[in-house]
Order: C-alpha cells, then sequence, then structure tokens
C-alpha cells in the first residue's frame, strides 16, 4: 500500500510515477512529484517506480487562476 | 484589419460618430510633465470634472512607503476624498487610476497593467480593478504617478491629459455614441498623426458604453494601439463597475497622450538587472511555455479544459463542475479562431503575449451586424462565464458576447454569472416570459440570451434593467415582485458582498470558500487561487493550514496591484527546476519568481526590500482596505457571507453528478449515508460546512489579526505602521470588547 496526496493506493510490483498520474486521471501539464520527500525530475516519470509503501505527493503547480 | 469598419465608424451608420470637428474646451490647465525617477513622477493629478478644476499634488515619502503606488496610492487617495457617508454616484466619489513604480519597465514581461479603485455601485464600498493596455503606463510617462477623476459633469465630457502638449482639457463630447469601440476609434483618429498610423502608439484612451449608463456591471475599456495590426485594441477593468460611475459621471473618455516613451523612461536605478531578470524569464517562456501553460498560443483559455477535467469548470450556475460538451470549448477549439503568429501582448516587452484576439469575426446580431471586427479574448473567465456557466458550449456565441459586452462596456464576469442566476432561475419557474418580456431564458438559448445583452446595451427594457443591477438585487426584485421564494434565491445566488462570483466551482475546496469569500471586495479570484492545493494536492489539510495559505496569497498577489504588474508570469510560466530545486509547500510558491519582482522593486526604485517586506507592503494596504470598508459601513463579519451553492450541493441532482465524492465527506463528517434520501443528504452535508465555513472564519481572521467581528486590531494596524489617526479611529469606533479574542 502507498499513499498518494494522503490517500491509500494499492500498490503493485513495478508501477510508475506515470502510472499513478493515470490512474488518478491527473491531467493537468505542470506536475511536480515527490517520493518520500524526494523530488522526481519531470521526463523520469515513465521511468520512476514507486517502493511499497511510499509517501508520494502529486502537486499540481498551480495556485492562480 | 478593421479598415472597413472604421471607416463605418466615421459615419453615423453601424452606430458609429460623425467624423469629429474640433471640440469645444470646456476648462484647460497646462503643467510641466514631470520625468519619472525611480519608478515614480512624484506628482498625482486631479480633475474635477463637475466644477471643471484641476490640481497637483505631490507624492510624499511616506506615501510611498506605506502605500507604495497603485492600488496602493488610489485607497490612500480615495480615503483623502470622500466621507464615511459617501455612495457610489456621489460626486465626491472617484475613480483613482495608478500603474505603480515598476508600470511601463520593458525588460519584464506582464508590467503595463493600472489599477482603479472607487467605491462600487455594486457592493457600496471600495472596489479595485485593473487592466493592461497601454494607459498605465502611458499615464506615468505622462507626467502622474496617480488620476483622481471626481465630480458629475453638466453634459458628456472627455478628459484629455496630453503630455505632449503640457496640458489637460476637458472638453465637450460630440459623440452620440458612446460605446467603446466607436468612441476609442475616433479618437484615435482625432488625436493621431494622419501621416503615421503607428504614431498612434503614444495614444491609450479610456471609454465605456451604453450599457454602463443602466447597469452596475459598466466595465472600463482600456485601448492600446496594435502596431502589427495598425488597429486599436480593447483591454477592460472589467469588475466592481468603473463603467457606470464613469457614465454618472458623464464621462465620455479619458484620453492620455505623449512621445516620452523609451525602454527606460521609469528612469531605473540599475538597468542592468532589469535586462537581466527579464532575459531570464524571457528565455523560459520561449523554451518551456509549450509544455507548460500555452499561453502564448491560447492565453488563459488553456484553463477551460483542465478546470473541466478537475470539475472546477462552472456549468450552469455553478451546479456542476464538469459537462460533456466542454470539449467543444477545449482551448485547441480556441486555438483555431486566435490569430496565431502575431506578438500579442498588451504591453512592450510582454513575451507571454496572452492578449490573443479574433481577427475578422463577422457579427451576426446587434447594432454592428454583419460587420468584421477584432475581437479581444475570450479569456478564460469569459469562455466560462459567456459560456459553460450559461449553458452554452459554442465559441461564436461566446465571442459575438465578448465582443458586445466589451462594446456596451459590461463586465463579462458579472455579465455570465448573472445571466446563469437568470437562466436557473427561469429553469425553477421563478421568471416566465411574462417577467423576461417574452424571452425564453432557458439554459443554452443562445438567441435569447443574446437579445437579453442587446436589450441591457440598450438600456430601455426594463428586465434587462433588473438583471444589470446584478444578483444582489435580483435577489431581493424577484422574490418581492415576481415573488420567487426568497430562501431558494439566497441558496442559487453565487455573489458574496454585492458582486458576482467569478468562474470557478469552489463548493470542493474549504480553502477557496475563504479565498472567494474572505476577501476584501467579494468573490474575485484575484486574491487567492487554492483550488488544487487544498482539494487535489491536500497540501493544507488543517484549518491553520488553509488559514496560512489564506494571509500568504492574498497579501503576495495583492502586491502586483501595488507596482503595476500582470500576475501572469509569476506562476503560469516557472522555471524548469521548480518543481525540484523546493518542497512542494514552497514549490506552490515559484520562489525564484518572487525573488525576481524583490529585484525588480530594488532594481527600479533603488530601495532594499525583501521577500518579508514585499509581504509587509501588501498587508499594509489589505488592511488599510478593510479599515476602509469598515468606515463605510461595510468590513465585518456578517459582510463575509457565503451561499449554499458555494459550500456544496443545493439540488439532488448536484449531489448525484458526484455521488461518491459527497458520501465520502459525509462519512468524513461523522453522518452514514446509508438509508437517507439525496435531500437528507444534501441537508446534512450543508449543516456540517456551514460549521467547517465557521470555523475557517474564526481561524482565518485571526491569522490576519483581526478581532472576531473581521475588524484588524489596533496591534496590527501598528504592526503595520499604518496607525494614522484616522485610521485608528475608524477601528475604536467600531470595534466592541466582545468580539475581542480572549486567548
Amino acid at each position: 500500500m502507498i499513499t498518494v496526496n494522503g490517500e491509500s493506493m494499492e500498490w503493485e510490483e513495478g508501477m510508475t510515477v506515470q502510472d499513478i498520474i493515470e490512474r488518478k486521471k491527473y491531467t493537468f501539464p505542470l506536475l511536480a512529484v515527490w517520493i518520500n520527500e524526494v523530488a522526481v525530475p519531470r521526463d523520469e516519470f515513465g521511468s520512476t517506480t514507486i517502493p511499497d509503501e511510499s509517501k508520494v505527493q502529486v502537486i499540481h503547480m498551480i495556485s492562480g487562476g | 484589419m478593421r479598415e472597413e469598419i472604421s471607416k463605418g465608424h466615421l459615419t453615423i451608420s453601424k452606430g458609429g460618430n460623425r467624423k469629429m470637428e474640433k471640440m469645444k474646451v470646456l476648462a484647460e490647465w497646462s503643467y510641466e510633465p514631470a520625468k519619472p525617477h525611480r519608478g515614480y513622477t512624484g506628482k498625482t493629478l486631479k480633475v474635477n470634472v463637475g466644477e471643471k478644476a484641476f490640481e497637483a499634488k505631490d507624492v510624499t515619502e511616506d506615501m510611498k512607503e506605506k502605500f507604495v503606488g497603485g492600488r496602493g496610492f488610489d485607497l490612500k487617495l480615495l480615503w483623502d476624498s470622500v466621507k464615511e457617508t459617501t455612495k457610489w454616484d456621489d460626486p465626491e466619489n472617484e475613480l483613482v487610476f495608478s500603474g505603480g513604480p515598476l508600470c511601463g519597465i520593458t525588460q519584464y514581461p506582464g508590467t503595463g497593467k493600472f489599477y482603479v479603485a472607487f467605491i462600487s455601485p455594486l457592493t457600496e464600498q471600495t472596489y479595485d480593478s485593473n487592466a493592461g493596455g497601454h494607459f498605465g503606463p502611458l499615464l506615468k510617462f505622462a507626467g502622474w504617478d496617480a488620476l483622481e477623476v471626481q465630480g458629475k459633469a453638466e453634459k458628456d465630457v472627455i478628459v484629455v491629459i496630453d503630455a505632449d502638449e503640457g496640458k489637460v482639457q476637458i472638453l465637450e463630447s460630440p459623440f452620440t455614441d458612446i460605446n467603446a469601440y466607436p468612441v476609442t476609434k475616433a479618437l484615435y483618429d482625432y488625436y493621431g498623426d494622419p501621416n503615421d498610423i503607428n504614431d498612434r502608439k503614444h495614444i491609450s484612451v479610456i471609454s465605456t458604453g451604453k450599457a454602463a449608463e443602466s447597469t452596475f456591471w459598466g466595465c472600463l475599456n482600456s485601448s492600446f494601439w496594435d502596431v502589427h495590426r495598425k488597429d486599436f485594441r480593447l483591454k477592460q477593468a472589467g469588475r466592481g463597475g468603473s463603467g457606470t460611475i464613469f457614465r454618472d459621471k458623464k464621462i465620455a473618455a479619458i484620453v492620455v497622450k505623449t512621445h516620452n516613451l523609451s525602454g527606460t523612461a521609469n528612469d531605473p536605478v540599475d538597468v542592468e538587472t532589469l535586462t537581466k531578470l527579464g532575459h531570464k524569464v524571457h528565455k523560459e517562456i520561449f523554451t518551456l511555455d509549450a509544455k507548460q501553460c500555452k499561453m502564448t498560443t491560447v492565453g488563459t483559455s488553456h484553463l477551460n479544459e483542465i478546470m473541466n477535467e478537475y470539475h472546477i469548470l462552472p456549468t450552469h450556475n455553478y451546479k456542476f463542475g464538469q459537462h460533456p460538451e466542454a470539449d467543444k470549448i477545449h482551448s485547441d477549439v480556441y486555438k483555431t479562431w486566435f490569430s496565431q503568429g502575431l506578438p500579442d501582448g498588451c504591453w512592450y516587452g510582454c513575451t507571454l503575449a496572452c492578449a490573443h484576439a479574433v481577427d475578422d469575426f463577422e457579427l451576426q446580431t446587434g447594432p454592428m451586424k454583419g460587420t468584421k471586427v477584432i475581437v479581444d479574448g475570450p479569456e478564460y473567465e469569459t469562455a466560462a462565464g459567456l459560456g459553460s456557466n450559461v449553458g452554452v458550449f459554442d465559441p461564436h456565441w461566446t465571442i459575438e458576447s465578448n465582443y458586445y459586452a466589451d462594446y456596451y462596456g459590461m463586465d463579462t464576469i458579472s455579465l455570465g454569472t448573472g445571466l446563469a442566476f437568470v437562466c436557473e432561475c427561469y429553469e425553477l419557474g421563478y421568471l416566465t416570459k411574462e417577467h423576461t418580456n417574452g424571452l425564453e431564458l432557458k439554459f443554452g438559448a443562445m438567441k435569447d440570451l443574446m437579445e437579453l445583452i442587446h436589450r441591457m446595451g440598450e438600456g430601455k427594457d426594463e428586465f434587462a434593467k433588473i438583471v444589470g443591477l446584478g444578483i444582489a438585487r435580483m435577489k431581493d426584485i424577484f422574490a418581492e415582485k415576481f415573488g420567487a421564494p426568497r430562501e431558494m434565491l439566497e441558496k442559487i445566488g453565487m455573489e458574496g458582498q454585492g458582486i458576482e462570483v467569478s468562474e470557478y466551482v469552489c463548493k470542493e475546496s474549504i480553502a477557496q470558500w475563504g479565498g472567494y469569500f474572505l476577501t476584501l471586495k467579494g468573490p474575485q479570484h484575484d486574491e487567492a487561487w487554492l483550488i488544487f492545493m487544498d482539494r487535489v494536492n491536500k497540501q493544507l489539510p488543517t484549518f491553520e493550514d488553509k488559514a496560512e495559505a489564506l494571509h500568504y496569497f492574498p497579501n503576495f498577489r495583492l502586491w502586483f496591484s501595488l507596482v503595476g504588474l500582470c500576475k501572469l508570469p509569476w506562476n503560469d510560466i516557472e522555471p524548469a527546476d521548480n518543481a525540484t530545486a523546493y518542497p512542494p509547500q514552497e514549490a506552490a510558491k515559484v520562489p525564484e519568481h518572487v525573488q525576481n519582482y524583490v529585484d525588480l522593486f530594488n532594481a527600479v526604485t533603488g530601495k532594499n526590500i525583501d521577500k518579508e517586506e514585499l509581504i509587509r507592503q501588501s498587508e499594509r494596504v489589505y488592511n488599510f482596505q478593510r479599515v476602509f470598508q469598515l468606515r463605510l459601513g461595510k468590513g465585518t463579519r456578517k459582510y463575509h457571507n457565503i451561499p449554499d451553492r458555494a459550500l456544496g450541493p443545493v439540488f439532488s441532482d448536484e449531489w448525484e453528478a458526484r455521488a461518491e465524492y459527497y458520501n465520502n465527506e459525509l462519512k468524513q463528517g461523522g453522518v452514514d449515508p446509508e438509508g437517507l434520501s439525496t435531500e437528507e443528504k444534501v441537508a446534512k452535508l450543508n449543516k456540517i460546512r456551514r460549521e467547517q465555513w465557521e470555523k475557517l472564519v474564526d481561524t482565518v481572521y485571526r491569522r490576519r489579526g483581526w478581532d472576531r467581528n473581521g475588524i484588524p486590531t489596533v496591534e496590527t494596524l501598528k504592526r503595520l505602521g499604518i496607525d494614522y489617526p484616522d485610521v485608528v479611529a475608524v477601528v475604536e469606533k467600531n470595534a466592541k470588547p466582545e468580539d475581542q479574542w480572549k486567548d
């Protein structure tokens, strides 16, 4: 089990940051991701796997309309 | 592009004005334009159109220190000119315009804004609104850090500030058609060099339109000369009813004209730093915008699909945040309407260039039917307000209504939200064709909705006039005269403090309740936009976290209004490493760009502020404006109200559209939804959310240094250095011992 933005999500072997983004239907282009407080570069979302028990933060970099 | 239509404007056909003869001078005053030095000219101008009087005032060091410029100067000058009893249509009410010390620099994007402050007909307290275009910079380069316009003329006038001739004039207006496009066109023709079309870049015109005479949604149009199209464009200070005051004062236009225009006209102390900072951000835009927000190709319309995907796009008077037809208003669709490849900045040096336009748009209705025009926008707010929120998913209709809102001088946001409220009232049976004078105002009824806009523009139809008074007054009239149920109108009328909500669904974000409804002047998103931070990112889990965000962001964002900047280059483009260089909470502030602003301010003014002082500069003006509202009889807790529709679902279909989410919310509130009817669930969630709202209000007030009644404490005024005797006196007169926090 992992948490994504504080909510529980089933962990699967080999799941990547990109998998999480798609599962959560996060379509916003300016996403920033931290796994256990460590930032993941945007161009590595598809290749970075998530360890079990991770705390994942997917932050939408928008704070203004 | 508008050449043929321009010819039309020169005749009396198509609602235009006859070619102008020399205008009659009613009053004239000579001056020596002060040159800006380190961002300030040190002078402000007051024009009283009723008394035909002119006055120059000095800008004091204390004024610069405490109020900085822009909206700060506006509010200070307004404070000194009105009384606690002043109403929006009293002669002493003013329209005060100011850019601010960074306004007009050309090295950094988004530096052409002016801010206008006034006592609003909608909210009956101070309001401030802003626009791009060239008016703000040209006003300063004409010698003035601010312009106060006071009084009421006997008949229509034009105010002209001509720095080239060193004179300010009040002229008799020759216009029979005071709508924005014909007035602006005629004045460019009148003042422009006939031998050099692009010399008109030294001219800017403020205008409104006919709707400003009969509605409270009157906006101000601010022009700039587009040297690529060889035609003028209009940007709008839309919100609050400034255009309504403009016409109440019988002003047809304000013209500013100066040839003192260069990249260093502000006489900044450190041009090298300005250039360096500008290069850095221009490079970000060139290399990253296409992968980020696509501002240079579609502007803020990129938000259309994002808001829809996250249940934030208002549809059908904010009932829903998503709609199956939203693909029809996707930014890819708007991109096909916007002319591409043109540098669409509304002031020099803005490479973000989001001021997109639809060229050669053939109007299908109204007084300009059949002509081809340039339409500025629509931006996101207009695409949503005069689109999804009224149940319309047809860009052609939205573009046409956008054009006519500008033409008639109406705020597209209040217009969109107001029409959405009317549509829902009609569909609920609170309004009939008898009330609407024959119009069937259902959601998506494009023909009749457009007809209503034209009736508002003409100012003749009684129902159209009622609509133009805004939702707060519509609720009274619909209940008292039409017999509509008051309780329901209060639930679904999306306004706060008298003004309509801008175009985001906030019912799933507690923090954004505050971002809209715990604001200085009503639910406009210029203070805080926290929906993603709060609801999606879950970065604000506690009420204290939300209150901290509702302290920081309103104060940070207010700063743009002090110095003359546009907010968009702050976070609609971000450095490539923003997300990896900072922890999540800090990254949301785009720290490198905040530092850019600190450095820009210091490089122009020669001062030495840091990020903390930047926030204090804003906090002073924020609290000053709060006390100003109090002085005008508002500014207390009871005016921070929120309609049920903003808190959550009002009707069962709203619940069912997001049933899983709302059922979960009930469970988190300690209520088992099992076995409850949808109506019961709606009522129980509303009760929970009302309690959450009150807790949010308490927590935010404490964080802001206000008492339980929302009044800044004297200690807060002292901490900020704005404990002027007359300011303290207002607080002491209104603060009560029982409202002070006990611990």
